[in-house]
């Protein structure tokens, strides 16, 4: 009887930690879009300039001069000369990778802009952070690197036809 | 508006309903018709297969950007 005593004054006498409860909502941070589904969007925006992008690399990089290789090559290149298909290598090599980026960058991308002090209105927060999602981090990269890879080829050969 | 045409499992896209089912078999049915006209005028077999293949990945990035649009939504992760 007495232990229950005792257990009882015990948990009377226990500190609570404070919780304000309308601080939580302030914490939940929400990405602006889904990450798996712009990863998703993402594979199938890069997947041509990648697979082109690999023929090169194998054409010209590893000299295997197989009929597939040069065929590519050859499809890529005759799309610039084709009246009426003549804007699909801007868009496949550089419009499609930059909306990759952009979405996934927004999947993993999280902005809150909040109050930091509820007794000075002006002063905010503007606070930005990444997750770490690895698949949408090396869709971006991959994006990038087919971005690099086409404007050097364009400003190569803009400075090749001017020399 | 909602539309739940399509669900989605990894980077595929499947039918959810018959709209997305007759979207589906469209594709299908373009990258037939591809395949037989890009054979008529090409000249050898890697000639076709490299044609088809950039063809068969342009009709998946259509599919694959109409079934983003319409798929059921989960929210945001």
């Amino acid at each position: 009887m007495k232990d229950k005593d005792e257990f009882l004054k015990k948990m009377e006498n226990l500190k609570v930690p404070e919780i304000d409860p309308r601080e939580h909502p302030k914490m939940v941070k929400m990405a602006i879009m889904n990450a798996e589904r712009s990863a998703a969007l993402g594979v199938w925006l890069i997947v041509v300039p990648c697979y082109f992008l690999f023929c090169v690399l194998m054409y010209y990089g590893f000299h295997i001069r197989a009929g597939w290789f040069g065929s590519m090559l050859a499809l890529i290149m005759g799309l610039d000369k084709t009246r009426g298909i003549d804007f699909l290598a801007p868009v496949l090599f550089f419009l499609m990778p930059i909306i990759c980026i952009i979405i996934n960058i927004l999947g993993i991308t999280h902005i809150s802009y909040q109050k930091i002090d509820p007794m000075r209105s002006k002063v905010r927060e503007l606070s930005i952070t990444l997750r770490m999602k690895l698949w949408n981090i090396v869709l971006i990269l991959i994006s990038l690197a087919i971005l690099f890879a086409f404007i050097s080829f364009v400003m190569t050969e803009s400075i090749s036809i001017k020399n | 508006m909602k539309l739940n045409w399509f669900t989605r499992k990894g980077i595929i896209y499947w039918p959810a309903s018959v709209i997305g089912w007759a979207i589906l078999v469209v594709a299908a049915g373009f990258a037939i018709y591809t395949f037989i006209d890009i054979d008529s005028h090409s000249h050898s077999v890697s000639d076709t297969l490299t044609n088809f293949v950039f063809n068969v990945l342009l009709i998946g990035l259509v599919y694959t950007i109409i079934a983003y649009f319409t798929e059921a939504r989960k929210g945001v992760d």
